[in-house]
């Protein structure tokens, strides 16, 4: 057990963080259980040292990135997620309704590539700087800006009643 | 960063499920066997180089009907799912959701051989969304000559439950971790047979006797609890978490519906509407509320449906099931695939020669009558030596 000390008390305090991220970037619960679990498979062998570093999670949560945007590549552009069929164009929801509001921005989300997702729940729902998020996902500040500008721009056309909440979120966006 | 699409993001991540309590056991358990796999996987991928060049050398020139390799294969570009090597044994758990089940008898002909297939080639397949492919050993062989009871798969992909002939019970499996349960009752099937209906998310199952006269059951996937339905009476839909049980008479005409419990007890009886038919269609026909019946209308065309309140009996919709014309017509329906949104299955007319098979899977959303194609399975085979199972993992 000596390999793995820690593992479960780290699994047990951050375990339902992680899901959530999982959960936004798959749009599915089972899926999102899949990929927390791949992922920390993946992280166990080299636990002692990930945990002698000091940031485990920072680790961790760059390992579930990067294994998402793999299984991604490996699914192809196949469109099986859940939730991939586009909101009905011809209704006009009550975005007052918070239920309904989460139903499209979570059918919208699945439309995006992994890639996007990724900058989206990174940037806009952990809060991270463009530094950090490209740190996380391993490649240039530039590369961040333009997909967070593409990802935006994607939704709004997917859903046109995001615009509100996606015009909002742009605003300290373009300000950083 | 407090923008509204972080509250709106906040709120959808709050879905998410809770942690299960086994993860880190499963986590630690992987791991030790990707070790072990990496420990001996050297080793014996030098030798099993070096065997696989032996045994290919001696068979080169010759013909056989035993099992090629096996390893793990994936559905090739062409679409054919059995057009590659014999896909390798189920590992011991499995990540993704299962979409299809298969048999091709590894493309023999038993009216040619004129003996049944057996071994590796007699096994079922199953293939995740992803089109990964493993053989099934652990159900009984799909031989046509002696078949046993078909795997079933559960609606959202992550349950099979199969038939263990060494002790006459039925096994349910969970993929992701492997876990096994037995249901507990011995159901010899000497002269019986059982049709077979989970309830959305896997948990529970009924076994419906095919010949009239036996006793309903529902079983509970995850413990092996067994609850005898009402006599007389056939499951005809369980609602997501079989919370609620729809039956009806098991023979004859069918004028009620009646709802009890997981645990069989009655709740009520309503008459139904003379409009409703509830035979030739197969599935589970309850919506996942619980609320809503799938039926078909009392005169004729089959692609129209109606849609009873199982509260009152009442008729409470006509939706019509538009399907695609290049499938055939409507096989079955399957269950339903969310609040509005039923899941069939249809042939597809052969156009490829004799030997190739292919069904097809669509979701027809009742409210909007908009169709997409949850999936498509093409085998090419001999009549004699293949079986087409089911579609699942459509359940969200």
């Amino acid at each position: 057990m000596a390999r793995y000390d820690g593992l479960p008390e780290f699994v047990a305090a951050r375990g339902q963080a992680l899901l959530r991220s999982a959960y936004l970037l798959t749009g599915d619960g089972h899926l999102a259980e899949d990929l927390v679990q791949s992922t920390l498979v993946k992280v166990a062998p080299r636990w002692r040292r990930v945990a002698a570093v000091g940031n485990p999670e920072a680790y961790v949560r760059k390992m579930l990135y990067h294994e998402h945007i793999s299984w991604w590549r490996r699914r192809g552009r196949r469109n099986e997620l859940p939730s991939a069929a586009p909101p009905d164009g011809e209704r006009h929801p009550d975005f007052a309704d918070g239920a309904l509001l989460s139903m499209v921005l979570q059918q919208a989300l699945a439309r995006l590539t992994a890639k996007q997702r990724a900058v989206i729940v990174l940037r806009f729902y952990e809060d991270r700087s463009e530094i950090e998020t490209a740190e996380l996902l391993g490649c240039s500040t530039g590369t961040v800006k333009s997909q967070t500008h593409r990802a935006l721009a994607r939704l709004r056309v997917l859903e046109p009643g995001l615009a509100d909440l996606l015009t909002d979120a742009e605003t300290p966006e373009v300000a950083r | 960063m407090t923008s509204r699409l972080h509250h709106a993001l906040s709120d959808l991540a709050e879905q998410a499920p809770a942690p299960r309590t086994e993860l880190t056991g499963h986590v630690i358990t992987r791991a030790r066997r990707r070790r072990r796999v990496r420990l001996i996987a050297v080793p014996a991928v030098a030798a099993g180089a070096t065997a696989a060049i032996v045994v290919g050398s001696t068979l080169v020139g010759g013909t056989s009907t035993s099992a090629p390799p096996a390893v793990t294969v994936t559905v090739p570009p062409n679409g054919v799912f059995n057009d590659g090597p014999l896909p390798g044994p189920l590992p011991a758990t499995v990540v993704e959701p299962i979409k299809y089940t298969y048999a091709d008898g590894c493309r023999q002909d038993t009216d040619k051989i004129m003996k049944p297939i057996t071994g590796d080639c007699a096994q079922w397949r199953l293939v995740d969304r992803s089109g990964r492919q493993w053989r099934f050993p652990d159900a009984p062989a799909a031989t046509r000559s002696s078949a046993g009871p078909a795997p079933v798969v559960s609606p959202d992909g992550r349950r099979v439950v199969y038939y263990r002939t060494s002790d006459e019970h039925y096994v349910s499996r969970e993929l992701s971790s492997g876990r096994i349960t037995t249901i507990r009752r011995r159901m010899p099937l000497r002269g019986r047979a059982y049709e077979l209906m989970f309830s959305g998310d896997g948990r529970r199952l009924s076994f419906s006797p095919i010949r009239p006269g036996g006793t309903d059951l529902l079983a509970n996937t995850t413990t092996g609890a067994v609850s005898e339905m009402p006599r007389g009476k056939q499951v005809i839909g369980l609602g997501r978490d079989g919370s609620t049980v729809v039956l009806t008479a098991s023979s004859g005409e069918r004028k009620t519906l009646t709802l009890a419990g997981p645990d069989g007890q009655v709740r009520g009886t309503v008459p139904l509407s003379p409009q409703a038919q509830l035979n030739g269609i197969g599935g589970d026909l309850l919506s996942p509320d619980g609320r809503t019946l799938l039926a078909l209308p009392r005169s004729g065309v089959r692609n129209e449906a109606v849609l009873v309140d199982i509260h009152t009996g009442k008729l409470i919709g006509k939706p019509r099931l538009r399907l695609p014309k290049d499938v055939n017509f409507l096989s079955a329906i399957l269950g339903w695939a969310g609040p509005t949104k039923v899941v069939t299955r249809s042939t597809v007319p052969r156009r490829e020669g004799p030997r190739t098979w292919s069904e097809r899977s669509v979701i027809v959303d009742l409210d909007t009558g908009r169709t997409e194609t949850f999936g498509t399975i093409k085998l090419w085979a001999y009549r004699s030596g293949m079986e087409l199972g089911t579609f699942s993992g459509y359940a969200p």
